[in-house]
């Protein structure tokens, strides 16, 4: 039996000498098979082969690095990359990235993100978008709204949305809603009111700006012109599928977003997010996650040139707005000529002139609390949403929530597995947190 | 040791050593992890009790296990109740009554996610069957999974779904009922309802014995379909609207494999084992006396 599993263990491992990268792709058939046609030209020009190790759930990938069976280069998202990397579980990739000329090439709140505070880089974020409002044109045109402007605030955003939500019978609720706004994005609204997010904050924070946006938020819940967030998670609809169906005149969505793109069939436009009375506009841009190379990999040269590949040259990936050498707009209306006129160029080049600061998404929770936090949060947003808590109950629950993560913390603190680096960043960041 | 000894262990040597391989060894490997920090990503350090006490104090552990208690408490009498009445009808001597048996055995056959799924339409609160038909009456149907009040029953109303596994054991043990004996009662003028309750729910008590400890342990157990249908995909957002469907193992599951807070996890499934172990002894002991077996109490 021992000798059974030995061979067993030993099956599908290939020799120290073959250049063999394995990538954990996304699970997309069309993705991997554009992978693929591209890998062949890979190997071609470098002698690395790619194999292809299509994502199967995050909880599969996590006992793979367990186990030390790891595929060569995977995504980590932004609240699991610096836990893995403070436990020695990622290649830090300076080292390489110093030598490379794609980190050059990275735009510098690219580069800006992927630094850990150990001064390691741990991952390079594979993609990056900003947010703004899609809108259906028929509808607009119907209702006689004028289509959204650059300059258009809250005000005129939300009276657009009066406008366009169709009145409903009685008891009843409106065929068609003026805005969606999906709840991960209020953040974004956060920033265009300007509430300050500091960056690798650990504990929870709500200032004014913030309470203001979920009070804005939750009024267009209460006065019928957005679905209930809750009733559309029931629905199982993407979305896009909202827009396209009909059910909302506008909705707030990233961009660019090429399955929405690909989901759309009305005649759409998009315009940036609207301002907050007279405060500048401060773009939401995400940079959260990225490619990691595994600590274990037997070959971290040709994985990290896998990885730059990736990023900087493999077709399907292509072209990346990470890049700051090419005008990603042109490229990307290239691509899909579908968005001519459709108003992306315009919130793309906005959201570069003014971008809203740190691009890591989810930014008040930092990696290390960011499950902490949302444990305790998520319940009371939960209630918020269903009209079973007000927002002064919310904010009065943060200190509590902010004791509990402290515990939690301090806990992992504690732990004898974290890289000493790592452990006196977290109990210098615990210390100087706000009591 | 005989050679027939022999050949018995022999015969159960491949469960004997999967049952040591692959269940009493990770469960004793378990309890050491319980008295360890280990992470899923890190060699474990003995903290002793530490996971134990830390579990006093933590109040999603009481939250998960009211969730299980209040899923237990709707889910396994209405399960009892309902296969039991599915029995009785599949006992009755009709034309096609294989057909019917077949009917309403293949649901409890149905692999647990694709049932999920099957219900996650059913219960869409816009597009769903049920709520089709509560509008169909002039209700409007409640949002099911994302109500903080619906989302337990929700998945109580999904697990009556595969009740037909308990009712082929009810079917069996109605089937060893005496015809003579309800025929005498009946000849004493014991009406249909008078003979169920003074007849065969006493011979079939085993049946029922049985059907609710497995029924206890699997709804104390339960995570498949709520961690499909209210598994949530960003943090916290596991367990349904205010965590109202974070049933213990789900939160045994988000600590192990989603925090790799694996020695609070293995403690928390250690305290589970308690439990059910001390329920199932609870409704042994409560239920024993009450059980007629044919030929004494085993």
């Amino acid at each position: 039996m021992l000798l059974l599993t030995g061979l067993l263990a030993g099956c599908g491992r290939p020799a120290a000498d073959e250049r063999i990268i394995t990538y954990n792709c996304a699970a997309s058939t069309s993705d991997i098979a554009a992978l693929q046609l591209a890998a062949a030209d890979f190997r071609a020009r470098t002698g690395i082969e790619l194999r292809l190790n299509p994502f199967s759930g995050e909880e599969k990938l996590y006992a793979m690095i367990a186990a030390g069976q790891a595929p060569d280069v995977f995504y980590t998202n932004g609240a699991v990359r610096d836990r893995l990397a403070a436990e020695g579980r990622l290649l830090d990739l300076r080292p390489y990235a110093e030598k490379d000329p794609l980190f050059a090439r990275l735009r510098p709140e690219i580069r800006a993100a992927a630094a850990s505070v150990d001064g390691g880089i741990y991952s390079l974020s594979n993609w990056t978008h900003t947010c703004g409002v899609y809108y259906d044109r028929a509808a607009f045109a119907a209702a006689g709204v004028p289509a959204p402007t650059a300059d258009w605030t809250w005000d005129d955003f939300t009276a657009a949305a009066r406008r366009l939500t169709t009145p409903a019978a009685p008891g009843a609720r409106p065929a068609r809603y003026g805005v969606y706004i999906p709840a991960h994005f209020i953040e974004a609204l956060e920033q265009m009111n300007h509430a300050p997010i500091p960056r690798d904050a650990l504990l929870l924070d709500l200032p004014p700006e913030s309470r203001e946006v979920y009070a804005a938020y939750l009024r267009l819940v209460h006065d019928g012109v957005m679905p209930d967030p809750r009733r559309v998670q029931a629905m199982g609809m993407q979305a896009a599928q909202l827009l396209q169906a009909g059910r909302v005149a506008m909705l707030v969505e990233a961009v660019p977003h090429p399955g929405l793109i690909e989901t759309l069939t009305i005649d759409w436009g998009v315009a940036p997010l609207p301002c907050f009375g007279a405060k500048s506009p401060q773009y939401f841009r995400s940079a959260s996650g990225g490619l990691s190379i595994s600590a274990d990999t037997r070959h971290p040269a040709d994985a990290w040139r896998t990885l730059a590949w990736l990023i900087g040259e493999a077709a399907p990936y292509q072209p990346n707005p990470v890049l700051a050498d090419a005008d990603f707009a042109v490229a990307w209306e290239q691509k899909y000529p579908r968005l001519r006129g459709t108003g992306f160029r315009e919130v793309w080049s906005l959201s570069e002139q003014h971008a809203g600061g740190d691009p890591r998404y989810f930014v008040r929770f930092a990696s290390w609390s960011m499950a902490p936090v949302m444990t305790r949060l998520q319940p009371w947003l939960d209630r918020l949403w269903a009209g079973d808590a007000t927002l002064d109950e919310v904010v009065a629950a943060v200190p509590g929530i902010n004791a509990g993560v402290r515990a939690d913390l301090a806990r992992q603190a504690r732990s004898t597995a974290l890289r000493p680096a790592w452990k006196a960043a977290l109990e210098r960041a615990l210390a100087d947190a706000p009591h | 040791m005989k050679a027939e000894h022999r050949q018995g262990w022999l015969f159960v040597a491949p469960w004997a050593l999967g049952f040591l391989l692959l269940t009493a060894g990770p469960m004793l490997y378990s309890l050491y992890l319980s008295g360890t920090s280990a992470t899923l990503l890190s060699p474990p350090q003995w903290i002793g009790l530490e996971n134990y006490r830390r579990m006093a104090s933590d109040p999603l552990f009481y939250r998960s296990l009211g969730n299980t208690a209040a899923y237990a408490a709707m889910g396994v009498p209405a399960g009892l109740l309902l296969a039991l009445g599915l029995a009785l009808l599949l006992n009755a001597p009709v034309c096609g009554i294989g057909f019917f048996r077949t009917l309403f055995f293949l649901p409890s056959v149905t692999n647990t996610v694709a049932l999920a799924v099957l219900w996650l339409w059913l219960l869409n609160p816009e597009f769903g069957l049920l709520n089709a038909g509560l509008r169909a009456c002039g209700v409007e149907g409640p949002l099911w999974l994302q109500s903080e009040t619906w989302a337990k029953p929700a998945l109580v109303l999904m697990s009556l779904w595969t009740a037909g596994g308990q009712a082929v054991i009810f079917l069996a043990a109605l089937q060893g009922v005496p015809r003579e004996l309800t025929e005498a009662a009946a000849i004493d003028g014991a009406g249909p309802v008078r003979r169920f309750l003074a007849v065969t729910l006493p011979l079939i008590s085993p049946a029922l014995l049985f059907n609710l400890i497995m029924g206890l342990v699997g709804a104390l157990q339960v995570f498949t379909q709520a961690f499909v249908l209210t598994g949530g995909v960003q943090p916290g957002s596991e367990g349904g609207p205010n965590q109202a469907t974070l049933f213990i193992v789900l939160y045994i599951y988000k600590k192990a494999f989603q925090e790799f807070d694996l020695g609070y996890a293995s403690a928390l499934a250690w305290a589970l084992f308690v439990i059910i172990v001390g329920c199932t002894a609870l409704a042994w002991r409560l239920a024993r006396e009450r059980v007629h077996y044919e030929g004494g109490t085993p």
